[in-house]
């Protein structure tokens, strides 16, 4: 049986402030916790997340790589103000200022007569991107200056990333790019690539207690790795102790010698399940060793605290 | 000539509020679901032609979710707060339970074994 020590201080016990985190191609936003994303597109260099409740949507999200131009940053913010919202409009448009964090360029534009548009955006000193906020504003609510912006940020590069979309929250090694997303009610998984050789791949399973009543955690990891049965060879199953986990099993697939012409793809694949009781969920995660396992294993649910007393 | 269903908006479709079918009978499970039986109605279009026996009944296994949503459709509970009654009760996220309790529902609808209440006011 294998033991792994947990840092419990990882994982951020506040209480439920209403509000959620969204972490996603390095950006972090933090919006209110009846916002959802209901559709997610792109790539690191350019992408758009839409975030909605159960009304109308609320939010739009945009992010895209700024081509190379001698223009000065807080050109390039008008240019694409200006695309954005038109000439006459974008000349009410005012230069933000503090209202993001690693945005030295950036320009709002506050609609005058709600319901309407609020616009922000703003290039990005990390990765120089052009990141773009549309807000269905219903009343002069200031909810884009004064309670989103504020949260926006990008994570600096060098040190591992930080992911989180509906209820799946995770840390990945640097240098992973995400590869796919299949988010399912219930059923939430992202994979990630550097190159053949090294995948990581997390997924969430929820309600817990009804996903364990329909076959054990056994079954559960064993489904996970059947994908891999053609090329990858089994080992023993093994139970795995971890800090804040009811409990979990681990399993190591070797590659298999017929497999000797995919030499891309990663001699082992490491793999557990946890059950993580607090938060009523299944964890499953593999990755190309027990160290990066183990990382993993210790940021998954970071942006979703447990709820106490509810 | 051909009978249209009634299109809902979006808004609509949240206020309205799910009815079960009252000749619907439910046996609790040990697993925490139940088997929900009702009775078969013929097919609309060649009903004469595929009789079904009197008494005849058509049985559905709900797991403990299905059965929660099925216990909220009484006729006085929106769908709308059907949504955050599962999500509030199994901790989901509220994204996943709309998408859940809605495929859920129109699954019963199709079945025929929940009606809807609409109220016309409900477009503000």
């Amino acid at each position: 049986m294998k033991t792994i020590d947990r840092q419990s201080s990882v994982r951020h016990r506040s209480p439920d402030s209403g509000r959620q985190v969204l972490a996603w191609q390095g950006l972090e936003l933090s919006v209110p916790r009846l916002w959802n994303a209901v559709k997610i597109e792109g790539d690191f260099r350019a992408g758009m997340i839409l975030l909605a409740d159960l009304e109308s949507a609320r939010l739009g999200l945009r992010w895209a790589t700024a081509p190379k131009s001698k223009r000065s940053g807080t050109e390039i913010v008008n240019a694409a103000m200006r695309e954005e919202v038109g000439e006459l409009a974008a000349r009410a448009a005012n230069p933000a200022t503090a209202a993001a964090g690693g945005f030295t360029s950036q320009s709002l534009f506050v609609d005058p007569e709600p319901p309407a548009r609020d616009v922000w955006i703003g290039l990005s000193d990390v990765s120089r991107r052009l990141v773009q906020l549309s807000y269905q504003a219903k009343t002069r609510d200031g909810v884009l200056a004064h309670d989103l912006l504020p949260t926006l940020a990008e994570q600096t590069g060098g040190g591992s990333q930080r992911w989180a979309v509906l209820d799946l929250s995770c840390e990945v090694p640097a240098g992973l790019m995400l590869h796919s997303h299949h988010l399912s009610a219930g059923d939430l998984r992202l994979s990630f690539t550097e190159s053949r050789r090294r995948r990581i791949s997390v997924r969430q399973i929820g309600p817990a207690t009804l996903a364990l009543a329909r076959q054990p955690l056994e079954k559960w990891l064993a489904a996970e790795v059947a994908g891999h049965s053609r090329l990858y060879r089994s080992g023993a199953v093994t139970r795995l102790r971890l800090e804040g986990f009811e409990h979990g099993c681990r399993q190591t697939l070797a590659r298999r010698r017929r497999a000797f012409l995919h030499r891309a793809l990663p001699v082992q694949i490491a793999v557990c399940g946890l059950h993580d009781a607090a938060r009523n969920r299944i964890i499953l995660l593999q990755a190309e060793n027990d160290d990066v396992l183990q990382q993993l294993a210790r940021s998954v649910g970071w942006a979703t605290p447990p709820r106490v007393g509810e | 000539m051909l009978k249209r269903q009634p299109s809902l908006s979006h808004q609509q479709a949240l206020s309205a509020r799910p009815v079960r079918l009252p000749q619907a009978k439910l046996e609790p499970l040990e697993t925490g679901g139940a088997k929900l039986k009702a009775p078969m109605r013929p097919p609309r279009w060649g009903g004469w032609l595929f009789r079904i026996p009197e008494g005849a009944l058509k049985s559905f296994e709900l797991d403990e979710i299905g059965l929660f949503v099925w216990n909220c459709c009484d006729g006085r509970t929106s769908v709308k707060q059907i949504i955050h009654k599962l999500s509030k009760k199994y901790d989901l996220n509220l994204r996943e339970a709309e998408v859940s309790s809605l495929a859920f529902l129109q699954t019963l609808a199709k079945k025929g074994l929940i009606g809807m209440e609409v109220d016309d006011s409900a477009k503000h």
